[in-house]
């Protein structure tokens, strides 16, 4: 058998994949891909509750700092520190609560 | 079999942007190759296109770190191989087992007429070793030099040009002792 007979012969040997082999991979790529959209989703929830223990943490201990141990009484005149902090310590706040409706809205998809 | 270059880029990168579509085409174009150069390796038809599957989600996977300047069949086919070979290590026993009970179904199909000749040539090929198997299916089949094959397989051209011939050798003398003088109606 010489070359141009082999390369003949071996042409044949191709082979098919069944018909819906394509499809079949389509849909698990699909499904992989969401797997992979809710563990990450998964591993941001958990970020984000790390992070918002945190700033609880944060925010009681810079409250009960700067405030002082009377939560009734916010003396805003005469320490100008306090009120720049409050507001940077709320936008946080809101921040962090923002993400973490976003993350609940996107795991509810 | 081949398409131009560009086109194929073009679609990588779309696939890579997350068109899925794109991926599809891909798929479709390199699918009935790679399954033959995995059934090279794991003789196995079942099972050689779920390891094609698993071949192809470590594609999609690794979409990204193709780099354009190589040629994106030798980088897909050494995926296929390499899954292959991994998945021949896992269960070498199983295709040992597998082997012999082609060696029985040859034999009975010798009185057979040739009506399916691709499925003689195949099972011809199932009765090789993997590596002259592979060799053989892609310099004949998928048309590739000694140098592509040694980019896909990792293999020497020494050991691939011995591999050819022996397959060679071996591919003929298989064919012509269960066909006979039938071997003539495949040529």
């Amino acid at each position: 058998m010489n070359e141009e007979h082999l390369k003949k012969v071996l042409q044949k040997s191709k082979i098919e994949t069944s018909k819906d082999f394509t499809d079949n991979l389509m849909r698990r790529i699909d499904l992989e891909s969401q797997n992979a959209i809710q563990n990450s989703i998964g591993i941001s929830f958990k970020r984000l509750l790390i992070l918002c223990g945190c700033l609880i943490v944060i925010i009681g201990l810079l409250t009960f700092r700067l405030v002082g141990t009377k939560m009734g009484q916010i003396p805003t005149e005469g320490k100008n520190i306090i009120a720049p902090s409050l507001v940077l310590v709320f936008g946080i706040v809101l921040y962090s609560l923002n993400n973490f409706i976003r993350t609940i809205e996107l795991s509810l998809k | 079999m081949k398409v131009s270059t560009e086109k194929e880029y073009e679609r990588i990168k779309k696939a890579i942007a997350g068109d899925n579509e794109a991926f599809r085409q891909l798929v479709d174009h390199y699918k009935d190759h790679s399954l033959s150069v995995i059934r090279s390796i794991l003789k196995d038809p079942i099972r050689s296109e779920d390891v094609l599957q698993d071949a192809f989600m470590k594609v999609y996977k690794n979409l990204s770190t193709f780099r354009f300047d190589a040629s994106f069949s030798s980088w897909l086919y050494r995926i296929m191989v390499n899954t292959s070979y991994n998945e021949l290590r896992k269960n070498k026993k199983y295709t040992a087992f597998y082997i012999e009970n082609i060696n029985k179904i040859l034999v009975e199909q010798n009185e057979l007429k040739l009506n399916d000749q691709r499925k003689f040539i195949n099972r011809v090929l199932d009765t090789m070793k993997p590596d002259e198997a592979l060799v053989l299916r892609l310099h004949y089949l998928s048309e590739l030099k000694i140098k592509e094959i040694e980019e896909i397989t990792g293999f020497k051209s020494s050991k691939i040009k011995v591999d050819l011939h022996r397959g060679r050798n071996n591919f003929h003398y298989k064919l012509e002792k269960i066909l006979g003088k039938d071997i003539n109606y495949l040529l």
